[in-house]
């Protein structure tokens, strides 16, 4: 409640509710690094976990955004194993990809 | 406390905590160690929550609590879409964010001082039989974990009411007086894209064919004035159906739509009003809905070309 005892209000549309979900990556042209693709998400949701960001580097992959080979490096990475899903391969996250 | 005061009796569920777009505590130190850092959309979520407790009065008789307090694990979509994964802590979540309704809540016939003193500090004693007058349905299966476990949890630290089971949540509370108002209360209900008056008016079918069977056999402890049905899970928004002495509620949840409702249940036909909760004041058998806990929910931005 503010000074005037009014309510909040969201600020924000339900279009872009549902691209805090499913960001829209398809707005950059180039091709995006592993990096720049989770500092997006990052941008989108501060606390993205790291079943998050390997779903949405699915979405990137096939969007063609990124390189299958830096995916699959995430994918298999130490964090995943950390959330106690399939260990796919022994790669870590690289920030410089 | 006589029946001609006032009572008041607040409603709320679906809180979805720890969801991506659900309500979460704010500066809450999750599992990880870390203070999770809340997007928009939860900071939404929470803003409305804060503003919501200013216009609580200050003493709530009865909270009831309809499931899905807690998000759960997610397992369907990996918990990619949680900000917290371990149901302990997402337990204490919800009583973090609950607390602060908690503490309105009269206890239940006291034999003693619920309270000790401590070092100057004023506790609640550490014993199960304290009991508030708070009173848990359990949710859908999915969020709530086996028997119920996150909200047992809940209901364990916020001194619920338990069951003559021992549980703290019941799948359905069917036939609660308060004063002459008799209360349904459970969380699911069909879920229909359209036509989303028909689950409340099978409701109030339902409930006259129970009432008049208990009737019939001479079951009723006293005649109700009114009758109010509770239901949640949909999250329509607030929806209310009257119908001669019955009122059907459909509960708002206090999370906002995710791609399984938009895209599942309501397969991109309906976005919910609002988000909140609702309560209702009792007195002589009259019941009057307070609204005033309603919050827009985000709407479709126009784009115009």
């Amino acid at each position: 409640m503010n000074d005037k005892g009014e309510k909040p209000t969201p600020g924000f549309s339900f279009d872009e509710l549902q691209n805090l979900l499913f960001p829209d990556i398809s707005d950059e042209d180039d091709l995006m690094t592993v990096a720049e693709i989770v500092e997006l998400m990052k941008k989108h949701m501060p606390q993205i976990t790291s079943p998050m960001i390997d779903y949405r580097l699915g979405q990137a992959l096939k969007a063609g955004k990124v390189e299958r080979k830096r995916v699959r490096r995430i994918i298999g990475g130490q964090q995943r194993y950390a959330f106690g899903y399939r260990k796919v391969g022994g790669g870590k996250i690289v920030d410089d990809a | 406390m006589g029946s001609n005061a006032a009572r008041f009796v607040l409603a709320l569920g679906d809180l979805h905590s720890f969801h991506a777009v659900g309500l979460t505590p704010k500066d809450f130190q999750i599992s990880t160690g870390l203070v999770l850092p809340l997007n928009f959309a939860q900071e939404y979520a929470y803003e409305c929550w804060l503003d919501c407790l200013e216009r609580l009065p200050e003493r709530i008789d009865v909270l009831t609590l309809n499931g899905d307090l807690a998000e759960g694990q997610n397992l369907a979509q990996e918990a990619r879409l949680l900000s917290e994964v371990d149901p302990t802590f997402q337990s204490r979540g919800v009583s973090h964010l609950l607390r602060p309704i908690v503490k309105r809540v009269p206890f239940h016939n006291l034999s003693e001082n619920p309270f000790i003193i401590v070092g100057g500090e004023m506790y609640l004693r550490d014993d199960p039989d304290i009991e508030r007058h708070i009173y848990m349905q359990q949710g859908s299966n999915y969020h709530t974990g086996r028997g119920a476990a996150i909200e047992e949890r809940i209901g364990e630290t916020l001194h619920a009411r338990k069951g003559k089971d021992g549980h703290y949540v019941q799948p359905w509370r069917s036939s609660l007086f308060i004063d002459d108002v008799m209360f349904d209360i459970a969380h699911n209900q069909s879920v229909v894209s359209r036509y989303r008056s028909m689950p409340l008016d099978r409701e109030i079918g339902f409930m006259l064919e129970r009432i008049g069977r208990a009737w019939i056999k001479g079951l009723l402890p006293k005649r109700p004035k009114k009758i109010v049905i509770i239901r949640s899970h949909a999250h329509y928004g607030f929806r209310v159906l009257r119908e001669e002495n019955i009122i059907a509620i459909s509960l708002p949840s206090w999370k906002q739509m995710d791609g399984f409702i938009s895209r599942g249940k309501m397969v991109n036909r309906y976005v919910p009003e609002n988000i909140g909760c609702v309560g209702f004041w009792i007195q002589g058998g009259e019941v009057e809905i307070v609204d005033d806990y309603l919050y827009p929910h985000p709407q479709p931005h126009w784009e115009v070309i």
